[in-house]
């Protein structure tokens, strides 16, 4: 092949160009220490790092919901684990209000005790917690329950402003959790707990032996139901915790898989921009010699 | 004859034609770097002795009368041309290609934090955050504010690319110019080459000058060139003759607005009234690149834009607000698309947004409802949003990679067949000064011989 100057200076010119833009890409690698700037660099992986980035931003948020579950729980745990110790009174205290020894300034006092158990029971009942009434089902921005009282300012009905409704919280993909207890379940649905302890005190007051007798049946009941709820919150807690194990194991899996997709190698891409440098270099230093040595330079 | 004068004669020619060699060379030199020249060469050929063919009869020697310049060619082969055209056309649509497809890939900024694909995820963790606490103002307010910026990048997006719509239409709107101003020099110069070939004088640079204006052709357009017997170039675009002999048909470009994707649209027409639509060259890309690869993007984020809107409103409407409001929309129903996709004005009041399903306030089923609309497939009843997003970047990816490769592959192609043509037409320096030393040489010779010729005669004269 004839070899012209031009063809000489515009091979050298686009090798060059390759080299530089080889070198361009090494570069824009080593200073991102991204692989892919944009989605040409590598179509199928972009995808990948698209799902990946949704998939953690989704985990994420998952996280934060069950943070935010954990606590409700925790906090309607507390509660029922108080009502539970309560209900152990009361069946102590109705056993001995049932009782013939006890006469009836004894079975006044235990009235009193029952009483006050009532209230505190009431006051649960309406327990707030972060501004929202954990047992009012999902009208939870007023008090589910609010007390009838006589002239003694004794209970003698509790009203309910409705407290029905499942909160459902998502904990991944597709799963979801009924986060609440609600008060209609815990204390109304069967035997209404609020009217067993208004019985039991007015029986207590009356004397009311047999009355009392059959009282405490009611109270086994209960009290498993609150047992049973203990159960099903702990139950709520052991999902939870599985899924924030699992949340926390897909995070760290695609973490390391963005990263793997996403990230470039720090030794391979330096390793890379100096061969391409290199490259460049020589391209340059055969460049400059090429472009010397003329005939007319020997001529005189 | 053989006579001292008539050796003078012979003398009187090889300088005449070495001159004309060295201005050949001249020539040759000065035009090295000359974009579209070719080297140009004399052929030389003897000077028969045309008064002593007698002799030949007689069978007594013949004395050639010397040398003169018979032509001057030019060093060119037409099939190179051809082959370069054609790939060429094929580079300058690859580069083009891949410049507009690196400027969509840069405004979508995937995959970044920066990207669409961000933004909807954080809308939709906006629902999750307002279902966890339906009371919460803030979470509310934070959940219009996610959804501002959807709207937002949606809009930037969409904006980005009928800037660059409108771009190509202004860059295809300047394209007949060049290319009258092209095809109407090459009409002057076949009326030119055809003048001058009937007189028999040069026309090499005149062609070279023609060729080169084709080589400019072919990298806007898909061109192919027929030299007629009377030496003028038939020029063809895309089927449709452009050129012949001295005529040209002058092509215009016209605006008109597309009323299905809202944007205006520029057309190639020619005199005639026929619509060019070139395959190839920067020309073939622009067109194919807006009418294809753009629309189909654009329809793409209109979609998504408008399945978002769409599922969204429908079950937004179903759910109630705080203070148990119901049938609003969270998305502007009457603007479906990517470019005007706004948040409704019902929700300006961040109560509002329906997050219970049954108007109980801590309900946050509806809330939970929307949050599902990120995995239901939702678009063309067949993707899930996240998945028709990323088979379009993929796409883009692609298709820019596909421009990329293609370009680099035809840069090495054109490059080739560009070396292969110079390797002919080439002015090789070094090559020029060898000729001129030989030239030189010759001349000095021949200069020599009068001077020798001029001595016989001075002894002739003086022997009188």
């Amino acid at each position: 092949m004839r070899v012209t100057d031009k063809i000489l200076r515009t091979n050298l010119l686009s090798n060059l160009a390759y080299s530089s833009e080889r070198l361009y890409n090494a570069e824009t690698k080593v200073l991102t220490n991204k692989k892919i700037n944009k989605p040409s660099d590598n179509p199928v992986d972009t995808i990948n790092a698209l799902s990946i980035r949704t998939r953690l931003e989704e985990i994420v948020q998952y996280q934060r919901n069950m943070s935010r579950i954990n606590n409700l729980i925790l906090n309607t745990e507390t509660i029922v684990s108080q009502l539970s110790d309560m209900f152990q009174r009361v069946t102590a205290l109705v056993v001995q209000g049932a009782s013939d020894s006890y006469g009836p300034n004894d079975r006044l006092s235990i009235a009193n005790e029952v009483n006050q158990l009532l209230e505190q029971v009431f006051n649960a009942s309406n327990t707030k917690s972060e501004a929202v009434y954990i047992f009012a089902g999902t009208s939870n921005d007023v008090a589910p329950y609010s007390a009838i009282r006589n002239a003694e300012g004794n209970i003698t009905e509790v009203k309910t402003f409705g407290s029905g409704g499942d909160i459902v919280r998502v904990l991944g993909e597709g799963i979801t959790l009924k986060s609440n207890i609600n008060g209609e379940d815990l204390f109304e649905r069967g035997d209404n707990i609020f009217n067993i302890l208004i019985k039991i005190r007015d029986d207590l007051i009356a004397g009311n032996s047999d009355s009392l007798r059959e009282d405490l049946n009611v109270v086994y009941d209960v009290s498993e139901k609150i047992v049973n709820t203990l159960a099903v919150l702990g139950a709520r807690t052991n999902r939870v915790e599985a899924a924030e194990a699992r949340a926390l194991n897909n995070q760290i899996n695609f973490t390391e898989y963005l990263s793997n997709t996403e990230d470039v190698d720090a030794d391979v891409a330096i390793m890379n921009y100096q061969t391409e440098l290199l490259a460049l270099q020589t391209s340059l230093q055969v460049g400059a010699r090429l472009m010397q040595p003329r005939l007319i330079d020997f001529l005189r | 004859m053989s006579t001292l004068s008539y050796g003078l004669n012979i003398a009187n020619n090889s300088l005449k034609t070495q001159s004309a060699i060295l201005n050949i060379i001249s020539h040759n030199i000065a035009n090295a770097e000359t974009p579209g020249y070719s080297r140009q060469t004399v052929l030389l050929s003897t000077v028969a002795d045309e008064s002593n063919r007698g002799l030949m009869a007689r069978k007594l020697v013949s004395i050639g009368g010397g040398v003169l310049p018979k032509e001057i060619s030019r060093a060119r082969f037409a099939l190179y041309d051809e082959i370069f055209r054609k790939e060429n056309q094929d580079l300058n649509d690859y580069i083009k290609t891949e410049e507009l497809m690196y400027q969509v890939e840069l405004l979508f900024s995937e995959p970044t934090e920066r990207g669409l694909s961000n933004a909807i995820n954080e809308f939709f963790n906006g629902w999750q955050e307002v279902a966890n606490d339906p009371h919460n103002m803030a979470a509310r307010h934070s959940l219009r504010g996610f959804s501002i910026e959807l709207t937002n990048r949606f809009h930037h997006i969409y904006n980005q690319l009928q800037t660059i719509r409108e771009d190509i239409d202004l860059e295809i709107s300047s394209i007949p110019d060049s290319i009258n101003e092209i095809t109407e020099e090459i009409a002057n110069l076949n009326a030119s080459i055809r003048i001058a070939d009937s007189q028999k004088a040069s026309s090499n640079d005149l062609r070279d000058k023609r060729d080169h204006l084709v080589d400019e052709l072919s990298e806007i357009v898909n061109v192919r060139s027929v030299e007629q017997d009377n030496g003028t170039y038939t020029i063809l675009i895309g089927g449709n003759v452009a050129v012949e002999q001295d005529y040209f048909s002058k092509l215009s470009s016209v605006t008109s607005i597309d009323k299905t994707l809202n944007v205006r649209k520029t057309i190639i027409i020619s005199e005639e009234g026929d619509e060019y639509v070139p395959q190839h060259g920067k020309m073939g890309a622009l067109i194919k690149f807006r009418d294809n690869n753009l629309n189909e993007i654009m329809n793409d984020i209109n979609k998504i834009a408008e399945a978002i809107i769409t599922s969204v409103n429908y079950e937004h409407s179903d759910g109630y607000g705080m203070k148990g409001g119901t049938d609003l929309n969270f998305f502007n129903p009457q603007n479906k698309k990517a470019f005007n996709i706004s948040v409704s004005p019902d929700i300006d009041d961040v109560s509002k947004i329906a997050v219970s399903g049954d108007g109980a306030i801590g309900d946050n089923s509806n809330a939970l409802r929307i949050n599902d609309i990120r995995h239901a497939k939702i678009v063309d009843q067949r993707f899930s949003i996240g998945e028709y997003y990323n088979t379009m970047i993929a796409n883009i990816g692609i298709m820019g990679r596909h421009a990329q490769s293609s370009r680099k592959n035809e840069e090495l192609l054109v490059d080739q067949i560009d070396n292969a043509r110079e390797g002919i037409k080439g002015v090789s320096v070094d090559e020029e000064l060898v000729n001129m030393i030989t030239c030189q040489r010759i001349y000095q010779s021949a200069a020599r011989l009068v001077t020798v010729i001029d001595e016989l005669l001075e002894s002739v004269i003086n022997l009188t």
